[in-house]
C-alpha cells in the first residue's frame, strides 16, 4: 500500500509517480486486470469485416500476411488532468493536504499516460484557470509537468464551472479530462461544465478528494471554524452540527454519483487517507470500461 | 435641594471588581479553538445563532454583570439623599466645656478664642456657636449677630463631664446643613475624647482647632473603697508630687484628714476608721493646679442586698444539712446570700408557693404534694435556679415527675460503691467552675461511697470516674436546675469537709441566679434616667419597687491629661480631608435607597442567569 502521506514525504514528484505507477503496473500482472493494458501494443490477423485502414501494409510486403494493429487509436490519446488549486484544496487535517494528495495523484496519472506514450496536459484552476500546459507526449514535458504539480500552493476561492469552460472551448480533439477537486462549490456549476466537456466528446473522470475529516467531521467542542475561502467564522458546536453536516455531504455526494452518472461522466470519492494505488486503479478501471 | 451622598464612600473601591467580569469575558471568548475548515456553508445552517447576535449576547451578559456589580458596590456604599450645599457660607465655634477644660485659665482663655474666632470669621459667614463636652449645647444659633455670638460666649461654663467631640461635630453637622464654611474646635484635644469605632460625620467643613493649654499637673480621687476596718481611696497625680490634704467624711461630715504627698500616678491614702453599715464616704482631696470636679469621689456603703436562697427540707431543722447551711450562712452570721429555710410540708401547703427570683436548693421531698411540686416547677419555669441534691431524703419519683414536658432528671435508686470514687470536670467552661478558678481542681480529690445515677441534662459539669454524670445542668423555662448525684451531708461523700465546699456551692448558687446584679455607682454620662447626671448622692427607684441610694461620680478619663498631636486631631474629621462643598452626610431615615439598589442588582443577576443558560445551552449541549 502506497501512504499518500509517506509518498508526500518522498519529495522529488517524478519518483513519486514513477513509484506508485511501477507498483500498480507489477501488481496488475498478478491480478485480474492482467492484460488490460492499454500500453501494449500487438498485431493480429486481419479478419474479415476489419477496417483495411489498419492493415499493416509494411508487414504485409515483408511476410505476406496481414496484420491489423491492435491499439493505435488509443496511442494518440490526449490526456488532460484538471487540478482545483482552490483554498479550500489547501485544508488536510493531517500532515498531507487535499492539494498535495492531488498533486501526487496527477503526477502518478501523469506518468502513467507518458508510459504509455499518450499526450499528457496540465490546467491549473480556481476560479479562473491558474496555468495550464498543452498536452504532449515529449519526453521532457513530463518533467515539466511534475515541476509544475511540485510547485502548486492554494490559490482564491474556486469556480469549477468557468475553468471547465474554458477547456471545453480550447479542446480540438476528443480526449481524456481527468478533474481532481473537492467539488466543494456550486454542484449545479459544476455538472454543467462537466456536461459540457462532455458534449464536446471528452471522456471526463471526475475524482473528488475530501479530507477524512469532511467526511467524519470528528471535531469536540465550542470551535471557531474558519472558511478557508472567505472572511466567515462560524461558531459551532460539532456535537450539535455533525449530523446534519454529514448528510449535507452526503447529499452533495450522491447528487454528484447521480447526475454524473446520467451525463456518463465517470465520479470517484477519494479521500487523502486513500492510499495512491487505489486512486490509480479507479482511473484504470474507468479507462478499460472505455477502451 | 437635595443632593446625593454616600454613607460609606469606601465601599465604591468594590468598583474595581468590574474588572473581573471583564478579564473573564475577554479570557474565555479567548479560549474558544480556532480551526481553519474547507467548507462552512453546512456548519452555518446549523450553528445555534449567527456570529453577531453571539456577540451582542456576549456584550449583553458583560453589560449586566458589570452593571450588577456597579448596582452592589452602590448599594454597600449606602447612597442617600441629603441637602446639597447651598446658601451662605457659616462658621461654627465648638466650644469644649468638659471638666479637662475647668481650669479658671482654660476658661478664660477658651472665652477668648471664642470671640477672636468670631471675629475672625469672614463677613460673608452666618455664625453659630456651640458648648459640648459629651453632649452639645447651641449657644448661638445660625443667624446670630456676631455682638450675640460673642455674648453667648461669655455663658460658656465648664461641666463636671467628659469629652465626647462626636457630640459636637454631630451639633455643628446639623448647623451646617450643607452649607459650605468652617469649623473652629477650642479644645484641649484631650485624646480620651474619641470613641473608638463610632465614627466622625463627615461635616463639609474645613476644620481648624485652637488649642487651650491643659493645666501643668493633676490630682484626681479615682476610687473609693471599703474594708471592715479602714476606708481606702486612689489618689492620681499627673505632673510633679504635691502635698495634698485628703479628707474623709462620711454622711457630710469629717471624720479624717491625712496631709500626703502625691506621688505621679496611682497613691493608695487608707483612712483607718471602720465603716459605718451604711451611709455615703466622700474623699476629698485637695489640688493646687488640675481641675476641681475630679478631687472628690463618693462612694456607698450601704450593704448589697443578697440574693435570695430558699432552702427547702423535710424539717425546719436537719441536722444533716449543717454543712449545706454553714456553707451559706457562716455561723448564723452575714454571708454572700440571705438564706430562707421552707418545709417540704409548708411549700405542699401553701398557695404563694416559692418566692419568685434568686435561687432554691431542694434537699428533701418528703409530703411533697403535687401543689408543692407546681410550685417548683413554676420557679423554675419563671427564671429561679434549682439545686437538686440527691441524698437520702430525696424520693427519685417525685423529683423526676417535678417539670412536665422536660426531660426526666432520671435520679434512680441509691447505690453504694464498693470502692470509693472520685469526680472527673468534664465542662470547666461552667461559670459555676471558672469562677473557682484553680480551686475547681481541688474538686477532683473528693471521694464518693453511695450517690445515685443521674440523667446526663443539658450539661454534664462533672462525671464520676467510670463515666457516670454526678453534676448536670438542666434548662427548663427560663431557669436551670443543677442536680447533684450525691449528698451534701458529708455522709456520702467528704466534699463537705473539703475547703471547696463553700466557694464550690456560693458559685453553683450564684450560676443559678438569673437576677441581674444591682449596679449603686454610676459615672456622670451613663446615670439612669430619672437620676440627675451631675456628681452627688441620688436615689433609684427598683424594678421591686424599693428606694436604692447611689453615687454619682465625675468619670475619671477625664482626669488623664493625655493629648492628641494637632494633626491627629484634625485628621479624625473626616471634613477636613474631604474639604468644602461635601453635603451634610448624617445619615437619615431616609437612608433606604441601598434595598431598592440591591432589589436591582438581583433582578440583573437573575435576567443574567436567563441570558446566559440560553447563551450556553449551545455549549453545554455540545
Amino acid at each position: 500500500m502506497l501512504d499518500p502521506e509517506l509518498l508526500g514525504r518522498l519529495g522529488s514528484l517524478e519518483l513519486v509517480a514513477r513509484t506508485v505507477v511501477e507498483g500498480v503496473l507489477v501488481g496488475l500482472h498478478r491480478s485480474p486486470f492482467k492484460g488490460f493494458s492499454v500500453e501494449f501494443s500487438e498485431y493480429r490477423p486481419y479478419l474479415p469485416g476489419d477496417d483495411p485502414v489498419g492493415v499493416d501494409w509494411k508487414l504485409a510486403a515483408r511476410t505476406g500476411r496481414f496484420y491489423v494493429k491492435r491499439f493505435e487509436e488509443e496511442m494518440n490519446l490526449e490526456c488532460h488532468l484538471l487540478l482545483d488549486v482552490s483554498a479550500s484544496m489547501g485544508y488536510g487535517s493531517g500532515t498531507i493536504t487535499k492539494l498535495r494528495y492531488g498533486s501526487l495523484l496527477l503526477a502518478a496519472l501523469a506518468y502513467l499516460v507518458q508510459r504509455q506514450r499518450d499526450a499528457v496536459g496540465l490546467m491549473l484552476f480556481d476560479h479562473r484557470v491558474v496555468d495550464a500546459l498543452p498536452a504532449s507526449s515529449r519526453a521532457g514535458h513530463l518533467r515539466r509537468l511534475l515541476a509544475r504539480l511540485d510547485t502548486v500552493t492554494p490559490a482564491e476561492r474556486s469556480d469549477v464551472r468557468r475553468p471547465l469552460d474554458a477547456l471545453a472551448a480550447r479542446l480540438t480533439r476528443r480526449g481524456l479530462v481527468v478533474v481532481v477537486s473537492d467539488l466543494l462549490d456550486e454542484p449545479e456549476g459544476i455538472i454543467q461544465g462537466l456536461k459540457h466537456l462532455r458534449f464536446q466528446g471528452c471522456e471526463v473522470l471526475v475524482l473528488q478528494v475530501l479530507d477524512p475529516a469532511e467526511r467524519t467531521f470528528p471535531f469536540e467542542g465550542p470551535t471557531r471554524f474558519a472558511d478557508l475561502e472567505s472572511d466567515d467564522e462560524v461558531l459551532a458546536v460539532p456535537g450539535q452540527v455533525r449530523a446534519h453536516y454529514l448528510k449535507q455531504m452526503e447529499v452533495l455526494q450522491e447528487r454528484y454519483r447521480r447526475e454524473l452518472r446520467l451525463a456518463d461522466v465517470d465520479y470517484q470519492l477519494i479521500d487523502t487517507s486513500t492510499p495512491l494505488d487505489t486512486a490509480i486503479l479507479a482511473y484504470l478501471e474507468t479507462r478499460g470500461r472505455r477502451w | 435641594m437635595l443632593g446625593w451622598s454616600l454613607l460609606a464612600p469606601a465601599f465604591l473601591l468594590g468598583g474595581l471588581a468590574i474588572a473581573v467580569p471583564i478579564v473573564l469575558h475577554l479570557l474565555r471568548r479567548e479560549r474558544l479553538p480556532r480551526v481553519p475548515f474547507s467548507d462552512t456553508r453546512f456548519l452555518k445552517q446549523r450553528a445555534p445563532e449567527p456570529r453577531r447576535r453571539r456577540r451582542l449576547d456576549d456584550l449583553l451578559l458583560l453589560a449586566m454583570r458589570v452593571a450588577a456589580l456597579l448596582l452592589l458596590v452602590l448599594a454597600f456604599a449606602r447612597p442617600y439623599l441629603a441637602d446639597a450645599p447651598t446658601g451662605q457660607a457659616i462658621t461654627v465655634v465648638l466650644v469644649d466645656t468638659s471638666f479637662s477644660m475647668s481650669t479658671p485659665a482654660q476658661v478664660t482663655e477658651a472665652r477668648d478664642l471664642a470671640v477672636s474666632a468670631i471675629d475672625d470669621a469672614p463677613a460673608d459667614h452666618l455664625v453659630a456657636v456651640v458648648a459640648f463636652d459629651s453632649e452639645a449645647r447651641l449657644l448661638a444659633d445660625v443667624g446670630s449677630s456676631r455682638a450675640a455670638a460673642r455674648a453667648a460666649v461669655a455663658s460658656v461654663e465648664p461641666r463636671p463631664r467628659a469629652t465626647r467631640y462626636r457630640a459636637g461635630a454631630v451639633a455643628a453637622a446639623d448647623l451646617a446643613a450643607g452649607r459650605d464654611g468652617r469649623l473652629v474646635v477650642i479644645t484641649d484635644r484631650q485624646a480620651t475624647g474619641w470613641s473608638p469605632g463610632i465614627p466622625i460625620p463627615s461635616l463639609g467643613l474645613s476644620v481648624e482647632v485652637l488649642p487651650v493649654a491643659p493645666p501643668p499637673g493633676n490630682l484626681a480621687v479615682t476610687d473609693v473603697g471599703h474594708e471592715p476596718d479602714a476606708i481606702l481611696a486612689t489618689v492620681v497625680r499627673t505632673g510633679a508630687p504635691v502635698e495634698s490634704a485628703v479628707s474623709l467624711e462620711l454622711d457630710g461630715e469629717t471624720v479624717a484628714t491625712l496631709d500626703v504627698t502625691v506621688e505621679p500616678g496611682a497613691n493608695t491614702v487608707r483612712f483607718p476608721v471602720a465603716a459605718e453599715a451604711s451611709g455615703v464616704a466622700l474623699v476629698r482631696a485637695t489640688d493646687p493646679d488640675g481641675f476641681e470636679a475630679d478631687n472628690v469621689r463618693r462612694h456607698l456603703l450601704d450593704p448589697l442586698p443578697r440574693p435570695r436562697v430558699q432552702l427547702v427540707t423535710d424539717q425546719r431543722r436537719d441536722a444533716g444539712l449543717l454543712f449545706l447551711e454553714q456553707a451559706l450562712a457562716p455561723d448564723g452570721g452575714v454571708g454572700r446570700f440571705a438564706l430562707e429555710r421552707r418545709t417540704v410540708a409548708s411549700l405542699s401547703d401553701d398557695d404563694a408557693g416559692l418566692d419568685p427570683g434568686g435561687v432554691a436548693i431542694l434537699a428533701g421531698t418528703t409530703r411533697l404534694t403535687r401543689r408543692g411540686r407546681a410550685h417548683l416547677d413554676a420557679f423554675v419555669r419563671a427564671g429561679g435556679g434549682l439545686l437538686v441534691v440527691g441524698g437520702e431524703a430525696v424520693d427519685s419519683a417525685l423529683v423526676n415527675g417535678l417539670f412536665a414536658g422536660e426531660p426526666d432528671l432520671g435520679v434512680g435508686a441509691v447505690e453504694t460503691f464498693a470502692e470509693p470514687r472520685t469526680l472527673l470536670l468534664a465542662e470547666r467552661r461552667h461559670p459555676s467552675l471558672t469562677a473557682l478558678g484553680g480551686l475547681a481542681a481541688a474538686l477532683d480529690r473528693v471521694r464518693f461511697s453511695r450517690a445515685r445515677p443521674i440523667a446526663e441534662g443539658d450539661v454534664v459539669l462533672a462525671r464520676f470516674d467510670d463515666g457516670a454524670p454526678v453534676l448536670v445542668e438542666h434548662l427548663v423555662g427560663r431557669g436551670r436546675v443543677l442536680v447533684w448525684a450525691s449528698d451534701l451531708a458529708g455522709e456520702w461523700n467528704d466534699l463537705p469537709r473539703q475547703p471547696v465546699f463553700a466557694p464550690w456551692l456560693t458559685e453553683a448558687l450564684a450560676s443559678l441566679s438569673t437576677e441581674t446584679p444591682l449596679v449603686r455607682a454610676f459615672l456622670v454620662r451613663e446615670t439612669p434616667p430619672g437620676v440627675a447626671d451631675r456628681p452627688g448622692v441620688a436615689s433609684l427607684v427598683t424594678e421591686g419597687g424599693e428606694q436604692q441610694r447611689i453615687v454619682v461620680n465625675a468619670d475619671p478619663a477625664e482626669s488623664d491629661l493625655s493629648r492628641l498631636e494637632p494633626g491627629d486631631f484634625e485628621r479624625r474629621f473626616p471634613a477636613a480631608n474631604l474639604g468644602s462643598g461635601m453635603p451634610v452626610s448624617s445619615p437619615t431615615p431616609d437612608d433606604w435607597l441601598w434595598r431598592y439598589l440591591l432589589a436591582a442588582a438581583l433582578v440583573l443577576l437573575l435576567a443574567e442567569g436567563l441570558v446566559a443558560s440560553r447563551r450556553a445551552g449551545w455549549a453545554e449541549a455540545g
